[in-house]
């Protein structure tokens, strides 16, 4: 951590447990060397002298160089909001404790490379710079392969509408699914892009006619319709119907998959590959007598596979995963887990 | 309060020029006044629907290019008090105006009337946005075919994009017959692609064309089930909380019954 202009300790520099203001910023830093126990100990009964300074405060919580435990995190952020309707708005560590934290999630070893000689990076979430996201308006070249344009040239998009979140603080991985107001976490400065991987998220369906474009990961919380786009240089999750066409691991990166609540788009593309989801419309046999009536099971194929799902009322996801093996595009159900 | 309300969908021919007709009469027949604009230039035909083209002498292009005072350029529909259309150029394009000139115009309209409508060209390009320009709400008209909800889907992003409020979705031509069998997509299914609220379905009937050529727009006509369907937008459009959709499910039997259980004369025609 950088020096603070002005430090409001508990007991000086002794106490594990320190609040400090930087400017806007207030940080809760907890020493290393004491344990999550201890740490929420000092809580409960050392601050409570102290609660004045804590009170309603947007809280950055410091872990330092400390093993990350999301659960530990989560326990500490709600001790803050029933004890001092303080909320904590980001998590503070260093990259050493995100490596760790990735590695004992996955159960295997992390190799952090920069982004530009792998494509495929280890899971880790990281932000992006605002201006290396971008969206456009129509499909009007083939993939881009100067990625990322520079600031001039693509207009950020969360100024674009607003709707846009990204996560873009290193050290807000898991746990911010247990912090309210991420949308005001903001990057310390520039990110550095050898931690890992970029994640877009969008919460909004994406109508037909729009694009994105990204060089990492995309999460949609809500549809893709058909007529929409989306090409990533990583994964493209979507939580809600997948209609339109995505293509994952546009630059090339063919481990990239396609996760989906919903798939019904009739095509998926992921690095160099093409898979068509759904049936050519099938022709009648022999002309029937009353016109529709004999072509009736077809039609109606025919227009499930174009809604992507059964005509049933009620919205019944089965999660499914597309990846490429052996040069093909595959789909199965999704039970969890990545490929292979 | 007046408001500007863009009528549009995307796709043609799904029954936009239609809708603003029957809107327009729907709504001055309840009470308000009403322009009606014609923002289809080059291809105007709202003036045919509501048959008002042997009386256009100015269009909106001589107001917006000076040649005539705003008033001079409305025609008032004498068989629906507050009822006024302002056509469209027939010899320009869609470049002839620009989204500001339509929004001063549509705006200068919002001080004489409770609502105008503007009849949306098809299509995403200069027509479009000049359509929008001045709009307080859109409202998206689609019929139940997968090209029409796509092109439907795209123009709700656009209105989204122009920062209008949430549009509301009128189905045209909807078919409950075919739908009951299978062979057209329902009322879920659109609606859970849009994901935007409804405004009404018009039932597809003959009674739409035959209005169309004689210039009669179906709401007139108290027995026709069309009619009904738009008065009931109308309504909705007025901001009228709860009211009911109509069933036009058995087609002439039942929709009989209920008319003249309602008072409303005459059997409707069949419903196609």
């Amino acid at each position: 951590m950088q020096p603070k202009e002005q430090t409001q300790s508990f007991a000086e520099d002794t106490c594990p447990v320190r609040l400090d203001q930087d400017g806007e910023i207030w940080t809760l830093s907890i020493d290393p060397s004491i344990s999550y126990t201890d740490a929420r100990g000092k809580l409960t009964d050392g601050l409570v002298d102290y609660s004045e300074g804590l009170r309603g405060r947007n809280l950055r919580l410091n872990l330092g160089n400390r093993n990350l435990d999301l659960f530990e995190v989560r326990r500490i952020s709600s001790l803050l909001r029933d004890g001092f309707q303080a909320s904590v708005i980001a998590v503070e560590c260093t990259p050493e404790s995100v490596h760790k934290y990735a590695e004992q999630s996955f159960k295997l070893p992390m190799i952090t490379t920069p982004l530009d000689t792998c494509p495929r990076m280890p899971l880790v979430f990281t932000g992006a710079p605002m201006a290396e996201v971008f969206e456009v308006e129509e499909e009007d070249e083939a993939i881009p392969t100067d990625l990322p344009l520079s600031p001039e040239e693509s207009e950020p998009v969360a100024e674009a509408d607003g709707l846009l979140d990204i996560i873009s603080d290193l050290s807000a991985i898991d746990t911010l699914a247990d912090v309210e107001n991420t949308d005001i976490i903001e990057p310390d400065g520039p990110v550095p892009s050898e931690a890992g991987r970029r994640v877009m998220v969008l919460e909004k369906t994406l109508r037909s006619g729009k694009t994105i474009r990204f060089a990492g990961d995309v999460m949609v919380y809500g549809d893709v319709n058909a007529g929409a786009h989306i090409e990533a240089d990583g994964n493209i999750v979507v939580f809600g119907s997948l209609r339109g066409l995505a293509h994952a691991g546009a630059r090339g990166d063919d481990r990239a998959v396609i996760i989906t609540f919903d798939l019904g788009s009739p095509q998926l593309r992921i690095a160099n590959h093409i898979g068509f989801t759904g049936e050519e419309p099938v022709l009648p046999e022999e002309p029937a007598a009353h016109g529709l009536s004999k072509l009736q099971g077809d039609v109606v194929g025919g227009i499930s596979s174009f809604l992507g799902r059964s005509r049933s009322l009620s919205r019944q996801f089965s999660p499914e995963i597309a990846w490429v093996e052996n040069g093909e595009i595959r789909i199965d159900s999704y039970q969890g887990r990545l490929p292979a | 309060m007046s408001e500007c309300i863009v009528i549009t969908s995307g796709k043609g021919g799904v029954g936009k020029t239609t809708t603003s007709a029957n809107l327009g009469v729907a709504l001055a027949l309840q009470g308000a006044t009403v322009a009606v604009v014609d923002a289809d230039i080059g291809l105007r035909n709202l003036d045919v629907i509501l048959g008002l083209e042997n009386r256009i002498v100015y269009d909106l292009v001589h107001v917006i290019e000076g040649e005539c005072r705003l008033k001079q350029a409305l025609i008032r529909d004498k068989r629906a008090d507050g009822l006024y259309l302002l056509p469209a150029a027939q010899t320009r394009d869609k470049n002839a105006v620009t989204p500001q000139q339509m929004r001063e115009l549509t705006d200068k309209l919002k001080e004489e009337f409770d609502y105008v409508l503007v009849d949306c060209p098809a299509g995403i390009e200069q027509g479009f946005k000049n359509a929008v320009a001045g709009a307080d709400r859109a409202v998206i008209v689609t019929t139940p075919e997968v090209s029409a909800i796509r092109d439907a889907d795209r123009i709700i992003g656009m209105v989204e994009a122009a920062e209008l409020p949430e549009p509301q979705l009128i189905i045209n031509r909807y078919r409950n017959k075919m739908v009951s069998r299978g062979d057209m997509m329902n009322k879920e299914d659109i609606l859970e692609i849009l994901a935007i609220p409804l405004l009404g379905i018009i039932p597809d009937h003959e009674d739409i064309i035959i209005s169309a050529n004689r210039g009669v727009p179906a709401v007139f006509d108290e027995a026709s089930v069309v009619g009904e369907a738009f008065r009931r937008c109308a309504r909705r459009v007025a901001g009228e909380p709860d009211v009911p959709e109509l069933d036009f499910s058995e087609g002439n039997g039942l929709w009989g019954t209920m008319k003249r259980w309602m008072g409303f004369g005459a059997a409707a025609q069949g419903v196609a």
